[in-house]
């Protein structure tokens, strides 16, 4: 059964790749539709045996969570939502997307199914190493995106070694604490190194110099896995992380404190730079890295609410990485791959792409009755326990993040039509994928009790 | 006499082997150094790592540590992946001089192509200049070593604390300085060494299976250095990425 678990995702990978050296996607469509099938099968089968009893083995060895399974199972649907999404824009011709979604997906999942510390954060390492061939798949047709592209690439490939470096330096560090309590100074390196291990891997400001260019520049879809699927993991690997050893933040409030400020300062730092960046991708970055600061902030704050509010805002923030950015693969589509910065008026040529990415904003941005709400309403209430100061700060951060993106969509998808532009028409699977996500955002902004109770409860442990 | 343990007599000879081979991945460019200096360090960590925290576990018949088999496997196999992606690299690009020289000769040269050339001539001669940044790094790598090494040891072995300090410090130094992707990849593999030999300095027990993943990682990120490496070059014939930006900015204006 363990085996069973840690190697289908791989071996299904390379079933993938080997149909796709036989029958080119780009020439062959039953070989595009198989990329999708293929994984979606993996997937299906890998959330079925996740669920099953026996998955945990006797000696603790190996196990899920309630959390682990919970997030898993939602971060795996959205995958195949974005799988879909690149099968119906075209994203999947070179072949490269769904393997790379399935070596990813096996990655996440040894990283959370194996109970030893320094493997699941080599695995978390190995899962950015896959992604980036995702990122650098765009095609050397445009010279300039594609050495843009290779640029972002190194830096994303410096920035996820470092993670894996100074966050394995914290474990060692921990497992002498282990060994030798007395060692007790050694607990706020361990946490100083926990949290900029975290932060690098999370793009929180000012760790988060790699991402606005992989977000300006690489495929739409890459964007899920780099900062939905694998940043939505390390999140429920660093809850559970935390959990573990509570000695060094949950029952620590000393140390505590100054990483709520550096979740909230890094929250409202990269909000504000959101406003200024020139580039559509990039104010986009700008906003996830934002959104993840206040999610370090929920992480490491004392209160309850503040770790409900987390976790729920780190599944919003990768429901709303395949919204927006199947919105965007479906504007590269139509528009044969021009930039959108630089056009206007793209709503009337495209209005299912242009509601799902203004539903995917405005629920970035946790407006009412839309899925991001509660988290964030969640998280401004642990803020509020600590004083008036810190909820300002969260709600300043809100602010230019709100005006950030409304700036930008209103500037690139209303006003005037750019004469002589050519569009293909939105083809007809992604406007469902898009209208089905559309209806999941309002569905769970309006009804968000079902969703807490889960998180809740695999919290506590009583699923 | 045992190569494989650490004792006075071959102490200096380590850790000389470790600094040098660093400072040919940091400041030389050939393909023909560079790589075996990789292996080198890679074999070196390993007999250090296991030095300081023996693994019970043994192979090929008993007389090599796991630890330094595996370690050596991934330099070994990591450096191959370097070696032959700098040679397919050296290859290419000579078959590139070669279509262009026969398109010269034939009078299709133009005069773009011709200043290309010499610009790229230009760009790619001997410079003494090329060689102070990297050197410079690595003396202040050094500095860093040694302010860490004698202000903040924590494992209690001078040369464990060293030799962790010296990688990371110059991993972290031809990151910075490095400016092409290969050399870049090697910054990141030299600070992977360090870590590796962290985790020798202060692990509680063996753990073979972290042991091989971790040298899955080094191979994997040969790998993916590899690939980036040759997807660039086969565009933009180089592998300074600054150089690819240049070009574009001229394009444009």
């Amino acid at each position: 059964m363990q085996l069973l678990i840690l190697s289908l995702p791989f071996l299904m990978s390379i079933v993938v790749i080997g149909v796709g050296f036989v029958f080119s996607p780009a020439r062959f469509s039953f070989s595009r539709a198989l990329a999708v099938a293929l994984p979606g099968l993996a997937l299906a089968i890998e959330v079925v045996l996740i669920w099953q009893p026996t998955a945990n083995s006797p000696d603790g060895s190996f196990g899920f969570t309630p959390l682990d399974q919970l997030f898993l199972t939602f971060l795996f649907a959205l995958t195949l939502a974005a799988l879909g999404g690149a099968y119906t824009t075209g994203n999947l011709n070179s072949g490269r997307f769904s393997p790379v979604v399935l070596a990813v997906s096996g990655a996440i999942i040894a990283a959370l199914y194996i109970h030893n510390i320094f493997l699941q954060t080599l695995f978390f390492v190995l899962a950015g190493f896959f992604s980036i061939v995702a990122v650098v798949d765009v095609g050397t047709d445009d010279e300039e995106r594609f050495v843009r592209a290779i640029k972002a690439a190194v830096r994303y490939l410096i920035a996820t070694v470092l993670f894996g470096l100074i966050f394995f330096i914290a474990l060692v560090f921990l497992e002498r604490l282990r060994v030798d309590p007395q060692l007790i100074g050694l607990i706020k390196v361990v946490v100083a190194l926990t949290v900029v291990g975290i932060a690098t891997r999370l793009a929180i400001f000012p760790f988060n110099l790699w991402l606005p260019e992989i977000a300006e520049i690489a495929p739409g879809l890459a964007n899920f896995l780099v900062m939905g699927l694998i940043n939505g993991a390390t999140v429920v690997f660093l809850v559970d992380f935390l959990q573990n050893n509570p000695a060094l933040l949950l029952d620590n409030y000393p140390v505590a404190q100054p990483m709520m400020i550096f979740g909230l300062a890094g929250g409202c730092a990269a909000g504000l730079l959101a406003l200024g960046q020139n580039e559509f991708g990039k104010m986009l970055a700008y906003i996830v890295s934002a959104d993840f600061g206040l999610i370090l902030f929920g992480l490491a704050s004392p209160h309850r609410t503040g770790l409900n509010g987390a976790l729920f805002e780190a599944a919003n923030l990768a429901l709303m990485q395949v919204l927006i950015y199947t919105s965007l693969s479906v504007v590269s589509y139509c528009t044969e791959g021009k930039s959108p910065n630089g056009l206007s008026g793209l709503g009337r040529r495209m209005p299912i792409a242009t509601l799902g990415l203004a539903v995917g904003l405005m629920g970035m941005v946790g407006l009412p009755f839309f899925s991001g709400f509660v988290g964030k309403y969640l998280l401004l209430q642990s803020a509020a326990q600590e004083g008036l100061v810190w909820v300002l700060a969260g709600g300043l951060t809100l602010f230019f993040m709100l005006i950030a993106s409304f700036s930008y969509f209103h500037r690139i998808f209303m006003g005037n039509d750019v004469p002589g532009l050519k569009t293909l028409p939105e083809p007809r699977g992604a406007r469902v994928i898009i209208v089905g996500l559309i209806a999941v955002v309002l569905l769970v902004g309006i009804w968000p009790a079902a969703l807490l109770n889960w998180i809740d409860s695999a919290l506590r442990a009583a699923f | 006499m045992d190569f494989l343990t650490i004792d006075a007599g071959n102490y200096g000879f380590y850790a000389a082997i470790l600094l040098l081979s660093t400072i040919i991945i940091a400041v030389y460019k050939n393909w023909l150094l560079l790589t075996p200096a990789l292996v080198l360090q890679f074999l070196v960590v390993a007999i250090i790592a296991n030095q300081l925290n023996t693994t019970a576990t043994r192979v090929m018949l008993g007389p090599l540590p796991l630890a330094v088999f595996l370690k050596g496997v991934a330099g070994v196999v990591a450096g191959l992946i370097l070696f032959l992606t700098g040679y397919a690299i050296l290859f290419e690009s000579r078959g590139f001089r070669r279509a262009e020289a026969a398109e010269e000769a034939s009078g299709r040269g133009g005069l773009r192509r011709f200043f290309y050339r010499e610009e790229s001539a230009r760009f790619n001669r001997f410079r003494y200049v090329d060689y102070l940044l990297p050197l410079g790094a690595i003396i202040i790598a050094a500095g860093a070593t040694y302010a860490l090494t004698t202000l903040l040891p924590f494992s209690g072995n001078f040369l464990g604390d060293f030799a962790f300090y010296w990688l990371g410090s110059v991993g972290i130094a031809i990151m910075v300085v490095g400016r092409d992707i290969l050399k870049l990849g090697a910054g990141l593999l030299v600070a992977l060494n360090g870590v590796d030999l962290l985790y020798a300095l202060l692990r509680s027990g063996n753990s073979p299976l972290v042991l091989g993943i971790s040298a899955a990682v080094s191979i994997l990120l040969a790998l993916l250095i590899s690939y980036l490496a040759i997807l660039y070059h086969n565009k933009m014939k180089t592998l300074l990425i600054s150089e690819g930006f240049r070009r574009k900015r001229k394009e444009v204006v």
